[in-house]
């Protein structure tokens, strides 16, 4: 790029090529017709030699003096017209330089601005380019944040149901272990009786009327049938438990839904107080290949849903449970003429740590865990409620074609 | 005699614990109770007798159909407020057990499957407990008739009125008559 602007101040030098120079002013002495000298804008001399007493004749381009003619011969007249044709000269002369200037300058702009720009935008690409880098970083470690937490939720919640599970059932073991513990410590009461009438076998029967042996036989006979009907509930209990507890189990298998609603109904079942009871309406279901143990934790918290709606109403009532395959799809309903909810819980009732009870009696994680377990079957689940009706919770799943 | 009123919806419950406390040894320091054992599978069953006659001992269970224990025991004190009270329960959580301290005021709460022993020694406490109870308010009455704080009559109307809460309170009519409180006449 030329240092001088298209604008600045011409010097003859530039306006006319030192080739050029001679020709014009032997052109312009003959005009004259005499001596003949050309200076430029600061008064040195360029061509001929002036002598002294010469008269002066200075051409001014935008008030700037360019040149100066010099001639001691040449009449003022002459001279001034000779002035004004080198000014009309030098004139044009500028004002094509001027041009040509102004057009090499606007190109070199135009490039250095191009190369500007291109400098700029390769900055920013690189910079979008590591922030998108960046971004995905930052997403991925969200994500397996999230997907920790909700492992942790899902942790949570399942030790919670195991809590509630281990409430019922401790009710549901310690009645029949309380009074079968008591029976036989109770018999071994009797048996001393007994070994107190072999002391006294000489006087057998006024000793059996003492120790009131006719009852202790009859009621010992009662007190073990009894002890044995506790033992085999506890057996049962723990039956149930043992096919519920498989949850931990996460291994696919090819299974009947009738067979794990049956497992979490009487998981369910044992815990229904009086007034309460539970209808099983199975039809008969094509087996598919799903997490057993995942599925009946999600029927037993919606049970367990179904189970606190109708004890919160105060009235005596009825869970249905029914299954049928319908259309290609798996439907299960659980049904329950409980306390029904409003639509702003009905809105809420899937998010996780939503809850209608009081803090320590539920964590609110039930039906979140029951839908995510759906969803991971590829089902779906739906919440049709009621006030003072009841809820209807409806579950479907896909049925693979074969 | 010490009379005892054991409320459980489950009747092999009552059943054993019926074979426990006819033969076991009732006893508190040396102090020995003999016990006449009444029981009941329904809490309203319960209060129905309770209303009818007095008890030195009321046995609950936590968990029932109609009501809960600590309801049943609630009501039960209104009608005999000088009766210990024990819960014999497989399983409460903590709110239940402070509700069953603080509303009605037990004298022990008893785990299922409970220890005969334990049991056993538990009932002997609470009665003696009562008893001794008794025994010193009768005693704090004498010193007070005696000291002129309180006249007999006022003695025999505390007693009237342990024996049948509301007795002594009149309920007089703006019309000078007495009324006569329906909940009290059942």
């Amino acid at each position: 790029m030329s240092g001088a602007h298209f604008d600045h101040d011409w010097q003859l030098g530039e306006l006319i090529d030192s080739h050029e120079l001679p020709e014009l002013a032997a052109a312009l002495a003959r005009l004259l017709g005499g001596d003949l000298a050309l200076a430029d804008g600061s008064g040195r001399i360029v061509w001929g030699t002036a002598s002294p007493g010469a008269r002066r004749q200075a051409v001014v381009i935008e008030l700037d003096p360019v040149a100066t003619l010099c001639s001691a011969s040449a009449s003022a007249d002459a001279l001034t017209a000779a002035g004004e044709l080198l000014h009309d000269l030098l004139r044009t002369r500028i004002r094509y330089r001027m041009a040509s200037a102004l057009h090499l300058e606007v190109v070199a702009e135009d490039f250095a601005s191009l190369k500007r720009e291109h400098a700029r935008l390769a900055e920013s690409e690189a910079r979008y380019r590591q922030l998108a880098s960046e971004l995905d970083a930052r997403v991925k470690t969200q994500l397996a944040e999230l997907e920790e937490r909700q492992q942790m939720l899902y942790a949570a919640e399942r030790l919670a149901s195991i809590g509630q599970l281990a409430a019922g059932m401790a009710h549901e073991i310690n009645n029949p272990l309380g009074f079968a513990r008591s029976n036989l410590g109770s018999f071994r009461g009797y048996l001393q009786k007994f070994a107190a009438l072999r002391d006294d076998l000489d006087h057998a029967r006024a000793a059996w009327q003492a120790l009131d042996l006719d009852f202790l036989l009859a009621d010992g006979d009662e007190l073990l049938d009894e002890t044995l009907a506790g033992l085999e509930r506890i057996a049962h209990i723990v039956a149930d438990l043992k096919a519920f507890s498989n949850v931990d189990r996460s291994s696919e298998a090819y299974a009947d839904l009738n067979t794990c609603l049956r497992e979490a109904a009487a998981v369910i079942e044992a815990q229904l107080p009086a007034g309460i009871g539970l209808r099983l309406d199975l039809l008969p279901l094509p087996p598919i290949v799903c997490l057993p143990g995942h599925l009946k934790q999600a029927f037993y918290n919606i049970l367990h849903n179904a189970l606190q709606a109708i004890i919160d109403s105060g009235r005596p009532g009825t869970i249905i449970l029914s299954s049928a395959a319908e259309a290609g799809r798996l439907t299960v309903r659980i049904r329950d003429n409980g306390i029904g909810m409003r639509p702003e819980q009905l809105a809420h009732a899937f998010e996780p740590f939503y809850t209608t009870r009081d803090v320590g009696h539920g964590v609110g994680l039930g039906l979140a865990t029951a839908r995510s377990i759906v969803v991971a079957h590829g089902g779906k689940i739906a919440l049709d409620s009621a006030v003072d009706a009841g809820t209807t919770v409806t579950l479907s799943f896909p049925i693979p074609d074969d | 005699m010490s009379r005892i009123l054991i409320v459980d919806d489950e009747a092999s419950i009552l059943k054993a614990l019926q074979r426990l406390l006819r033969v076991a040894p009732c006893t508190y320091g040396n102090r020995r109770f003999t016990l006449e054992v009444h029981t009941a599978t329904s809490p309203l069953h319960a209060l129905e007798l309770a209303r009818h006659e007095e008890f030195d001992l009321f046995i609950s269970d936590y968990r029932m159909p109609e009501m809960d224990g600590i309801e049943f025991l609630k009501h039960a004190k209104a009608v005999q407020p000088d009766a210990a009270r024990l819960i014999l329960s497989g399983y409460a959580d903590l709110n239940a057990l402070v509700r069953a301290v603080n509303e009605v005021g037990i004298d022990r709460f008893i785990g299922k499957p409970w220890n005969d022993y334990d049991l056993m020694s538990a009932i002997g406490q609470a009665l003696a407990h009562r008893e001794l109870l008794l025994e010193n308010r009768q005693l704090a009455d004498l010193v007070r008739v005696e000291m002129g704080d309180k006249t007999p009559e006022q003695v025999e109307a505390e007693r009237l009125e342990r024996l049948e809460p509301g007795i002594t309170k009149v309920n007089w009519g703006p019309d000078g008559s007495v009324l006569l409180d329906e909940a009290g006449a059942d």
